[in-house]
């Protein structure tokens, strides 16, 4: 499990934090063993929500009164040389700026992490359905950024946070 | 907007491991392998209405405190001064969501605030949403949203959020939050050794109480909590104030202060899930149930809608079933007097005929692929004219009001 995993916990953390990832990371893994006969047969998601309870300890020992956010890739991935292709990496780096920190976890959940929905609702501690649901709503919101610039120069509404209203008018 | 393109954003997506680093990695795993493990204490936090409740960066609400703040916990709880309990809803907002332009919090935002000694907590409206923030002497509160929509009944109280945060050791508490009914003037939690382990405080038709501890704090099946009232006091368990993480109202809560559709304009069913819905005062009201259970309820104002055309109420919403594993999708709207029928088409292609009674609409229908079952659909529908297809992402009256 350890090294299969290492990697994954290291970009999960890498993708949170700008340093200490490697001081996170090893907290991840201690408390993981401590906690070992709690590991579940998927361990991946498991070890995710340790290393947000690290990442957590970790910027309150600092001080940093922010939330749990996820960085973004400051250069466009290797290869994509064309203008066409950066103009629209451009486009796609402002979109994400402009969504919640919510909207970016579930969506980078999803695509960096490569959780599906029950694997990714058990790191949020939410159902997979109110998952699924966020997701579709940030999905949404990202494409709503892309066409229409950014759809969040307003205050948060109920839309933003699942509640009971959300089960039948998302 | 594809998959690939978002992995383009991954700041760790070419990562790979170099030869330090795997060196690094084994001698992490002999460093942590040397160390014996330690059984585990139990922490638990239980959202407890749930759909309507995000813990918000489970991390925050975990994460507290030195002993000191722990350590001057009283039994019975203060009431900040009005200064303080604007610092403490502006630190509350300031944690709710980082890079929101937040109006000033003012003392109308404020629903209960409390100190316990060095610790505060707060709830707190933040635009429609309900949220907790509990700062245990961090001074950086963890938040955590909580249901709304709903109510308690009168001298009732209904939990919205309890468990336990933190792991074992001085920084762990236990806490529980909820509605207070009109006339609750009290609520004391009582330990199963008959000890009242905290009393709440009751404020704006909410409560909470928390209380230092691992395994001696925990908030136990066999607790109860006392209610007191003018008229007197009554004592229940956990189970019987409490809603489940769907929001859903335990059986054996007789006085359920959920709005369920009594008269139902219509509704429609699919296996033991029933939708309902109605109209009052200007309100479309909606009840979903799964057998006897209410499992969730909505509302959105009437729209004016031409007399060819339809709006929905957002997109695809749904309902996992904890008792079943079943997941349900609904969706509702109106529609103007020349629409004479209409389907619901889900992105996953189940398709659906809508109920529609008096220019209201209704469908629920069993989710099929659940990745990408909630979100938008294809509403057809048909005229005198003939046959027409809609996206939600097109005539969705929520989004038009926002």
């Amino acid at each position: 499990m350890y090294d299969e995993a290492f990697l994954d916990v290291t970009r999960f953390v890498e993708r949170r934090v700008e340093s200490d990832a490697e001081d996170i990371v090893s907290g991840v893994f201690l408390t993981a063993w401590r906690r070992f006969d709690d590991a579940p047969p998927d361990a991946r998601p498991w070890l995710f929500v340790i290393a947000k309870h690290e990442i957590g300890n970790h910027r309150r020992s600092l001080f940093r009164r922010t939330n749990l956010d996820v960085r973004l890739s400051q250069e466009p991935p290797p290869g994509m040389t064309d203008q066409v292709s950066l103009d629209r990496w451009i486009d796609l780096t402002r979109a994400w700026a402009s969504l919640t920190s919510r909207d970016r976890e579930v969506l980078a959940l999803t695509a960096f992490e490569g959780l599906g929905p029950d694997a990714g609702a058990s790191v949020l501690g939410i159902r997979r359905t109110t998952f699924s649901m966020r997701l579709a709503r940030a999905r949404k919101r990202l494409d709503s950024a892309l066409g229409n610039g950014a759809p969040h120069d307003r205050p948060l509404t109920a839309a933003d946070v699942p509640t009971a209203q959300e089960l039948i008018t998302p | 907007m594809t998959h690939d393109e978002i992995t383009t954003l991954d700041p760790a997506g070419g990562r790979v491991l170099n030869s330090t680093e795997v060196t690094r990695r084994s001698a992490l795993l002999e460093r942590i392998v040397a160390t014996p493990p330690t059984p585990r204490r139990r922490t638990r936090r239980a959202a407890l209405a749930g759909v309507g409740t995000a813990v918000g960066l489970l991390v925050a609400g975990a994460v507290f405190a030195p002993v000191a703040a722990t350590a001057t916990w009283t039994l019975q709880p203060t009431h900040p001064t009005e200064e303080q309990s604007l610092q403490m809803g502006t630190d509350c907002a300031e944690n709710w969501d980082a890079g929101i332009d937040w109006p000033a919090v003012t003392s109308d935002d404020i629903l209960l605030s409390e100190r316990r000694g060095e610790s505060g907590l707060t709830i707190m409206r933040m635009g429609a949403t309900v949220i907790q923030c509990t700062d245990i002497g961090s001074g950086s509160p963890g938040w955590e949203a909580l249901g709304d929509g709903y109510s308690a009944a009168p001298g009732r109280i209904m939990t919205m959020s309890r468990g336990t945060s933190g792991d074992p050791g001085a920084s762990q508490y236990s806490s529980i939050t909820g509605l207070a009914g009109e006339g609750v003037t009290g609520v004391d939690v009582i330990g199963f050794d008959g000890v009242i382990r905290v009393q709440a405080t009751v404020e704006s038709g909410w409560f909470t109480a928390w209380w230092p501890g691992g395994s001696g704090g925990d908030v136990e099946d066999q607790d109860t909590v006392t209610v007191h009232t003018e008229a007197g006091s009554t004592s229940f368990t956990l189970d019987e104030i409490s809603t489940d993480p769907g929001g859903t109202v335990q059986p054996s809560s007789p006085d359920r202060p959920h709005v369920r559709v009594a008269s139902a304009l219509f509704t429609q069913t699919v296996g033991d899930y029933e939708g309902r819905w109605a109209v009052e005062d200007g309100w479309v009201i909606q009840s979903f149930e799964e057998g006897d259970t209410l499992v969730s309820t909505g509302s959105s104002p009437l729209e004016e809608v031409a007399a060819d055309s339809v709006i929905s109420f957002g997109f695809v919403g749904g309902f996992e079933s904890e008792a079943t594993g079943k997941v349900y999708a609904q969706l509702t709207g109106q529609a103007g007097p020349d629409v004479t029928a209409m389907r619901v088409e889900s992105a996953s292609g189940v398709v659906t005929d809508a109920a529609l009674v008096d220019g209201i609409w209704g469908a629920v229908w069993a989710a099929g692929d659940e990745s990408v079952e909630y979100g938008a659909a294809t509403i057809e529908f048909d005229t005198v004219g003939g046959t027409q297809q809609v996206s939600t992402d097109d005539v969705d009256a929520i989004a038009s009001r926002e």
